[in-house]
């Protein structure tokens, strides 16, 4: 760690200069995807292509943004994609076999799964265990117990209307529900750490969490609340999955948080912590979103995504700091 | 290091050639969650997430337990689909008793 990243550091809860730096990158990325895809793709340039996507990426977005302070604050969350399962099963489960509303059961899944993000919490924070392995665990326990609860083979379906407008309506008839509701949600993660003492202390942790406990942070309990954020995000993100697909199924969510880790480091977050930015993010979920669209749409192999997602992955992170010289570390 | 992911790779290579010879189909989606179940075996046998301590027979023994969990819960007549969910508590459990064993002086949140 040399002199010049501290002095960065030090700069505070404003994204540093290399920070914006690599999303330029990123944004210059997904540029040249929106152009290539134009050229080359079937309907690809057209404003319902464009919303399609925005709803599409809806729930890995979610992860991707409630992972964002997870990652900076030098953690990871390996469950949030098997909590979604849970959350999917209890919300089928409360709603056709305990009689309950749907709009109840909905909200008793997220508070369980708020639940789930106490028990990720409560060992990492208290019993100070290494992130990945606490949610290693929790990722095997949370899709089992969501497969065990339904015998591996039960879907629930046929949700009520109202419900299901929730992922499939369209407001005014022409943006997806799913706009709104994921862009308030950014502001809200966007407010908290980059415009919050509460983000400060996430982003002091992550640099260095000893530091951070000298300085007076209570670190457990900073710690604690982002596990429990990312928790019940994974919740929510579950109802919006159940009532777009329009079934609750065990497998809700399978390699989602993959997909929203690799989402965030794409937008610059360190996986080390202390560095990261909500706008990489989402920048990093659409460049995600719109390659595997564009493929699709261009009647390439959607295979391809996977590789080509590798690729500007560590090309977009070689190049990040190929720029930036040898003295920072990502 | 270049060494150790050298011989990661020589192995997985290797563990893809029994695999193709076990099963009568190869498919580009063999080994999918092996990693992360992988990483528990090594974990739950004793190997320090951050490094600098694990035994290959803690290994050995962290692979035999979560080997037979599927086996044991045929025999007990439980559901298999419970498999999963008793394999991440497992993982808790060792991980949790060694966290207790060693509470002071270990610094929270760090991934690695």
């Amino acid at each position: 760690m040399s002199a010049t990243r501290v002095a960065k550091k030090a700069s505070g809860s404003v994204p540093s200069a290399r920070a914006w730096r690599h999303e330029g990158i990123v944004l210059g990325l997904l540029m040249v995807e929106v152009v290539l895809f134009s050229v080359i793709g079937h309907n690809f340039a057209t404003l319902g292509n464009a919303l399609e996507v925005a709803r599409i990426s809806t729930e890995v977005g979610l992860l991707a943004l409630a992972l964002t302070p997870v990652i900076v604050s030098g953690g990871i969350d390996l469950s949030v994609g098997s909590l979604m399962g849970l959350s999917a099963v209890l919300c089928g489960m409360l709603w056709r076999d305990a009689h309950l509303s749907i709009w109840a059961s909905a909200a008793i899944a997220i508070a369980c799964a708020g639940i789930g993000g106490v028990v990720n919490a409560s060992l990492i924070a208290r019993l100070r265990l290494a992130p990945l392995i606490v949610t290693l665990g929790t990722y095997s326990l949370f899709r089992g117990l969501a497969k065990g609860l339904t015998g591996g083979v039960e879907t629930y379906t046929d949700f009520p209307g109202p419900f299901l407008f929730l992922g499939q309506g369209y407001l005014g008839g022409v943006v997806p529900v799913q706009v709104p509701i994921v862009t308030t949600i950014a502001v809200a993660f966007f407010l908290l750490l980059h415009r919050s003492t509460l983000g400060r202390a996430i982003q002091a942790i992550g640099f260095s969490s000893d530091a951070a406990r000298y300085a007076g942070v209570p670190v457990g309990r900073r710690l604690g609340l982002v596990y429990v954020l990312a928790s019940l995000t994974a919740g929510f993100a579950a109802v919006l999955y159940v009532a777009r697909v329009g079934q609750a199924k065990a497998d809700a969510g399978t390699s989602y948080e993959l997909m929203a880790i690799t989402a965030v480091v794409l937008g610059g977050t360190s996986i080390f912590g202390g560095r990261g930015t909500i706008l990489g993010t989402l920048l990093g979920v659409f460049a995600m979103a719109i390659l595997q669209n564009g493929l699709r749409l261009a009647d390439l192999p959607v295979e391809l995504a996977g590789i080509l997602a590798g690729v500007l992955l560590i090309g977009s992170i070689a190049v990040t700091r190929l720029l930036s010289g040898r003295s920072s570390t990502l | 290091m270049f060494a150790v992911f050298l011989l990661l790779g020589v192995l997985t290579a290797l563990a893809g050639v029994l695999a193709a010879v076990r099963f009568p189909q190869v498919q580009t989606a063999a080994g999918m969650g092996l990693e992360l179940k992988v990483i528990a075996a090594v974990v739950v046998g004793g190997t320090s997430v951050s490094g600098g301590r694990g035994s290959l027979l803690g290994t050995l023994a962290g692979v035999a337990l979560l080997g037979t969990i599927g086996p044991a819960l045929t025999f007990l007549k439980v559901s298999a689909f419970w498999e999963e969910a008793l394999q991440g508590a497992i993982i808790l459990a060792a991980v949790s008793i060694e966290g207790i064993r060693q509470m002071p002086g270990r610094t929270p949140g760090r991934a690695a």
